[in-house]
């Protein structure tokens, strides 16, 4: 069996869904054979659960029980689909006759009725496309709008960063303003070496390196980054870093690009 | 069959409003109705608060939630109360067929709703606990710092993970993992019993 998880937040944090990676790989396998954090774990859902308390309060219309309870009684009575069965008179030749009107009738409705279904299911996926296309329309917006600010001021400081050796080729850019806290970095930095991962840290005047965060550059392209700082931090230096995958709280890693602010 | 009188009627029915859910469960199991008709009185406000929330589709909402609702009526044998609560069980299917649906994911219709164990620190099966317990999280929620009540409510309610928020934000994803571990150590302490 693995090791417990060496901090108690990592359980609402499982539970919270946000953990990715070798975190979230560990933990799982160590639930998995392990009853006491089994234990804690459920506690955690529980907690985590609670967040369900925050939604705005909203009742369904009252359509949704009648539904479900007829869904119900279908299923009792072994039936799929919840149609009331019509009650005709069976008399002879009345009955065929209605029949015979009835039944093509009754095909092309319940036809209509599955085309209309059909329809609606597409109507309701695109709506759901278009809506997380908007949403996305709306981080580029904010993401430009944020560029834009960061371009336009006036004590925006434009920072190259020179390759060590072992970036050797790569090219990277800060731009940052002290004052809005705001900070673009662009690279053409190819990938970090196995289980490592590139860290962008702001070297202030005074006082220990922030970590800005991490770079994942894509192939061919290299990283972007928009950052925000604690505004007023005056800047002597900008760096990346090759730290231990998931980045470090300071900086521990060689260097592969370096660039003094002044 | 459900009496004529106590179907898509609201909490004021006639349906047992007293019963545990336990007891209601295990009437469930034994294929009764109206303990169905009381479960979903009790708890289809929770439920569908979750959907909109997250979903913010009202349509879509209603479609999940008797969709959870009869899972439970047909898989209610599996309940095991020494692994859990009906209510903590119904919200967290809520939450993750609601964030499937927002994110395009297989929804999964099948098994998972009594699958893992889920231990809610306090019993809400009366209408008075759970408003209770909405004006306590919405307190707690309230008083955590601006950028952490961000950060937990995109994780919970948008189902992102550490690198999504940041992403999203455009925080440093250092920043955003302090944040939302700050944010969970004061939800363990402020929500216990």
């Amino acid at each position: 069996m693995s090791a417990h998880p060496n901090r108690e937040e990592l359980f609402d944090l499982y539970a919270l869904g946000v953990l990715e990676g070798d975190e979230l790989a560990d933990f799982g396998a160590h639930i998995a054979t392990c009853d006491s954090c089994a234990h804690k774990l459920a506690e955690a859902q529980g907690r985590i659960a609670l967040l369900s308390f925050a939604a705005p309060p909203a009742l369904p219309s009252p359509g949704v029980k009648e539904s479900l309870l007829r869904q119900l009684s279908a299923s009792a009575d072994g039936r799929t689909l919840d149609v009331e069965e019509p009650h005709l008179p069976h008399t002879g030749f009345r009955a065929g006759w209605w029949n015979a009107i009835f039944a093509p009738a009754a095909v092309a409705l319940a036809l209509a009725t599955i085309l209309l279904w059909v329809s609606n299911n597409h109507l309701n996926n695109e709506i759901e496309r278009q809506k997380s296309d908007l949403q996305q329309l709306k981080q580029q917006t904010d993401q430009t709008n944020a560029i834009l600010e960061l371009v336009s001021a006036r004590d925006t400081i434009s920072v190259p960063l020179a390759p060590s050796p072992e970036a050797k080729g790569a090219t990277a850019h800060v731009l940052y303003n002290a004052r809005l806290g705001k900070m673009f970095y662009s690279d053409t930095l190819s990938a970090a070496p196995p289980d490592k991962s590139f860290q962008l840290w702001l070297v202030p005047t005074s006082g220990a390196p922030i970590s800005a965060g991490i770079l994942t550059p894509e192939p061919g392209v290299g990283s972007r980054m928009i950052a925000t700082m604690p505004p007023g931090i005056a800047a002597k230096a900008f760096a990346v870093t090759i730290e231990p995958a998931g980045g470090s709280p300071q900086p521990t890693g060689s260097k592969v690009l370096v660039g003094p602010a002044s | 069959m459900i009496p004529a009188s106590s179907s898509a009627s609201g909490p004021s029915s006639g349906i047992d409003q007293h019963s545990s859910d336990w007891t209601l469960i295990e009437r469930i199991v034994a294929r009764d109705e109206t303990a169905l008709a009381s479960l979903y009185d009790r708890y289809s406000g929770l439920v569908c608060a979750v959907l909109n929330r997250i979903l913010r589709d009202s349509a879509a909402a209603e479609e999940i939630l008797q969709d959870i609702f009869f899972q439970v009526w047909r898989t209610a044998a599996q309940f095991d109360p020494a692994r859990g609560s009906i209510p903590g069980w119904l919200a967290v299917a809520a939450r993750n067929r609601a964030i499937s649906r927002l994110r395009r994911r297989n929804p999964g219709q099948g098994e998972e709703l009594f699958e893992n164990a889920i231990v809610l620190p306090f019993n809400v099966e009366t209408e008075a606990a759970q408003k209770q317990m909405m004006g306590k999280v919405k307190g707690v929620l309230g008083n955590l710092p601006k950028e952490q009540r961000e950060a937990i409510e995109l994780a919970y309610f948008e189902g992102l993970t550490h690198s999504e928020i940041a992403t999203r934000t455009g925080d440093p994803l250092g920043t955003v993992k302090t944040r939302l571990r700050s944010a969970v150590e004061t939800l363990k302490k402020k929500l216990q019993p």
